[in-house]
């Protein structure tokens, strides 16, 4: 056993109790959100996971089905500071990040004081990001893996916690600047946010069309949010897990020979390293939010379709034989688990 | 479930309790697996042995349960043996698996073993609460009740069919040994020996072996016991002829003295009796004396060659004979291409009427009919004469002969009457028979015993020289090759016949 931390005093909470907090104080978030994001049982929880996790995420849906209201609610419920990013083409990256700004000082003169952009937030929501165009893009590239920005040759540590939700609307091709590898892979999850049924548009037209809007109220701080994520982040892998999530991803690589005859002849490239990284925390985030001190094969598989799927990158072949992302990774799960 | 390729997978050896209760079940599981590829094997090795046994005419047929039950064996010796190879593969993680999977905790053995070698990340203390928790299920945890011991059906199966198979009796079926191709067959084989064992004055025999020594136990009446065993062997052909071949082929146990005293069966006739005492071979065939009040006797060694079959006519030259029916004749036929009387070539036909001719001292020059007056007059000293043939013809040669008629029987020395089997029971038998045609042949059993003067023989031998005679008397025959086919059945004709 490889102790990541000292074992706890006396006095401290059992493990046990630790992770019965921690499942307490997600589901009054969760409950919390319901109160005013109706519906969408199945993302609210994938959101819940990669904010457990600490990842990023990225929302795909046609326009009003409620991605932005989603973020905002999570932010007002966790109490954190919370920044909206609209993004459009002619948005520029010093917009994002801030930038020196000339100010009057108090004896009168003038000097360049850096202003904090948006990114200077715990919650981001880059929403329809894909509009922007590639250069205003990467200047979240930083931020969000290093959870750091560097202006004007001074690199500047943003505050824990770091959550970019960013949304991107998939039918709008035109004007729009589909977002890179390089930053897809900086997402955790990549959420399909489905279109509600007949009793959800039900509920949201019965709850949402008086005037006194349902409000969010704050049900977990900071504190105890960045706790639940060391919790999850202290959960036990043992090495069979990580040695099938490493499967997985090798598995996503056309010149593997572990993965389905589908990759050899429709991925262009597979997961990366980070997918590594993206399936085990992530397992780890299930496993806390199911009340279990270990993370199963079972956790990894679950997330496995959230984490690789806009990590594969199809080739041409793929098109003609109209095989999308989530058919390799559906055929990659099948042929490792066997 | 688990998914990840076991090849992959640590093998650990952890010290824990977890790792020791794993370890633990691991062998019992291992012992399991065992089991039940040894039933399995059992099972079909059972069903083989039986099948072989019940088959062991080895006719075409009975290969395939045969086949079958080897099949069955081998199925079950590659389930013995894969079981053993699986599980010296697998590894105490696999082990716990299996156990995770049985008992549905979610992998928290597996989980735990990692953790006792190491292997695992996360926080100390939640590491110790799983394993904690790992340990708390041990207890409640049994493999061997979640995964008993099955015996696979199909062991079982083999074992009843095996054991049901051993209340089978064996067909009556014996086992000849395949004669030579017919034209091929050298001159020189050497004819298989029939197993006669005589242990009743009449004689009796209990078992053929096939291609195997003769044994023939031959007790005459109140003389004791005579064992005779005429082995087949090498040797010099003198050129006795077949007759006395035959007669030893048809069981003749007596022996002594006699030429040609490889016993043969009648269905090995178309190969070359030998015994070597021409040689300087000792006869194995002694006589000897056993009872109380049988003097005991040697036979020596019979230098003697039994050339019986050499003069036949290829059944394609024999016309119908009249009277016989088609059947009849199909099975005469096919009796005769046992015996090796077809087949040969021109050149083995000429060799043999010479071969034949001059043993018999028939000149080459002319056919020799056969003498009505000669028969009745008989008196043939047995040295072959050139005129008539009869039945009973003398022996020529070192071994015993009989007078003209047939009567009378003498050895060369005089010292012995010859035994009388013609009560000798005898019974007709099918055998299997792989060069002829319907892969069966009718086989007097029993004749070694009762030799040329059983019933069964005199039965087979009046009917198939009735045939022959028919046969050689078509004008397709060529009137020097009829002399042969008459030549061949006086020469094996039983010694009462008129």
């Amino acid at each position: 056993m490889s102790p990541d931390h000292p074992p706890k005093g006396p006095s401290s909470p059992s493990p046990t109790e630790r992770i019965a907090r921690a499942q307490e104080s997600l589901a009054r978030l969760e409950a919390g959100i319901r109160r005013v994001y109706i519906g969408q049982d199945g993302l609210l929880h994938d959101v819940l996971t990669g904010l457990v996790a600490g990842g990023h995420l990225l929302l795909e849906g046609s326009p009003g089905l409620g991605k932005t209201l989603l973020v905002k609610t999570l932010a007002d419920c966790l109490g954190l500071r919370f920044s909206r990013i609209q993004f459009t083409p002619d948005l520029m990256p010093a917009d994002i990040t801030g930038g020196p700004s000339m100010v009057e000082t108090p004896t009168g003169g003038t000097a360049l004081q850096f202003r904090p952009g948006p990114v200077f937030a715990h919650v981001l929501l880059a929403d329809e990001i894909n509009r922007g165009t590639p250069k205003t893009q990467s200047a979240l590239l930083e931020a969000m893996a290093e959870r750091a920005v560097t202006v004007a040759g001074e690199r500047r540590l943003l505050e824990p916690p770091f959550f970019v939700l960013a949304t991107q609307n998939p039918i709008e091709m035109e004007g729009t600047y589909p977002l890179p590898e390089a930053q897809l892979d900086r997402f955790m999850f990549k959420l399909q946010v489905p279109f509600p049924t007949l009793d959800v548009l039900k509920r949201i037209g019965s709850q949402t069309t008086r005037n006194k809007l349902p409000e969010a109220e704050r049900v977990m701080d900071r504190l105890e949010l960045l706790e639940v994520q060391q919790l999850a982040a202290d959960l036990t892998v043992p090495e069979h897990v990580f040695d099938f999530a490493g499967r997985l991803v090798l598995a996503t690589h056309p010149e593997s020979d572990i993965g389905p005859e589908m990759v050899r002849t429709a991925v262009r490239f597979g997961a990366s390293p980070r997918a590594m990284q993206a399936l085990v925390r992530a397992g780890r985030a299930r496993a806390l939010m199911a009340g279990q001190p270990r993370v199963t094969t079972d956790d990894v598989r679950a997330v496995a379709p959230l984490v690789l799927t806009h990590r594969v990158v199809l080739g041409f072949e793929a098109q003609l034989d109209r095989i999308g992302a989530t058919d390799v990774v559906e055929a990659v799960l099948a042929k490792v688990t066997g | 479930m688990s998914a990840e390729d076991p090849r992959t997978t640590k093998s650990v050896s952890p010290p824990g309790a977890v790792g020791r209760a794993v370890a633990q079940w691991m062998a019992l599981d291992d012992r399991r697996r065992s089991s039940e590829g040894l039933v399995l094997w059992l099972g079909g090795t059972a069903v083989w042995v039986a099948l072989t046994r019940i088959a062991a005419g080895w006719t075409p047929l009975s290969l395939v349960p045969v086949a079958a039950g080897s099949v069955m064996g081998l199925v079950g010796l590659g389930w013995f043996v894969w079981a053993g190879v699986r599980s010296r593969r697998r590894d105490l993680d696999q082990t716990a698996r299996a156990v995770d999977q049985a008992g549905h905790t979610r992998e928290l053995l597996r989980t735990a073993l990692s953790i006792e070698a190491g292997s695992a990340s996360g926080d100390a203390g939640l590491a110790e609460d799983t394993l904690h928790q790992a340990t708390s299920k041990l207890s409640t945890l049994a493999p061997l009740a979640d995964r008993p011991v099955r015996v696979p059906p199909a062991g079982i199966a083999g074992l009843v069919v095996g054991a049901a198979l051993a209340f089978v009796p064996m067909p009556p079926v014996e086992s000849i040994p395949a004669a030579s191709t017919p034209g091929t067959a050298p001159r020189s084989a050497t004819a298989p020996a029939a197993s006669a064992r005589v242990d009743a004055p009449a004689g009796t025999v209990d078992e053929a072996q096939p291609g195997g020594q003769t044994t023939a136990d031959a007790t005459p009446s109140g003389s004791g016991d005579r064992t005779s065993q005429g082995g087949a062997r090498s040797g010099q052909s003198d050129g006795t002829t077949g007759s006395q071949g035959q007669s030893a082929a048809s069981g003749e146990a007596v022996g002594a003295e006699a030429d040609g005293a490889a016993s043969a069966g009648v269905g090995s006739s178309g190969g070359e009796a030998r015994d070597a005492g021409t040689s300087g071979t000792e006869e194995q065939g002694a006589i000897s004396a056993g009872g109380p009040s049988g003097p005991r006797e040697e036979a020596d060694a019979a230098d003697a060659e039994a050339d019986a079959p050499v003069a036949s006519e290829d059944g394609r030259s024999m016309s119908s004979p009249v009277g016989q029916t088609a059947a009849e004749t199909d099975a005469v036929r096919s009796d005769q291409a046992t015996l090796g009387m077809s087949g040969d070539t021109p050149d083995d036909q000429d060799a043999q009427t010479r071969d034949v001719a001059g043993t018999l001292g028939m000149p080459l020059d002319g056919p020799q009919f056969f003498d009505a007056e000669e028969e009745a007059d008989g008196e043939q000293d047995g040295k072959g004469g050139a005129g008539g043939w009869t039945v009973g013809l003398s022996q020529p040669g070192r071994g015993g002969v009989n007078d003209a008629s047939g009567s009378t029987w003498r050895t060369e020395a005089g010292l012995d009457d010859p035994p009388d089997w013609t009560d000798a029971p005898t019974e007709w038998v099918d055998a299997a028979w792989q060069d002829s045609p319907a892969g069966v042949i009718r086989r007097v059993r029993g004749g070694e015993a009762g030799g040329a003067g059983s019933a069964a023989y005199q039965e087979a031998w009046h009917r198939y020289a009735a045939v022959a005679e028919a046969d050689a008397a078509a004008d397709e025959v060529p009137a020097g090759r009829r002399d042969l086919v008459r030549a061949y059945f006086l020469a094996i004709a039983p010694p009462e016949t008129p």
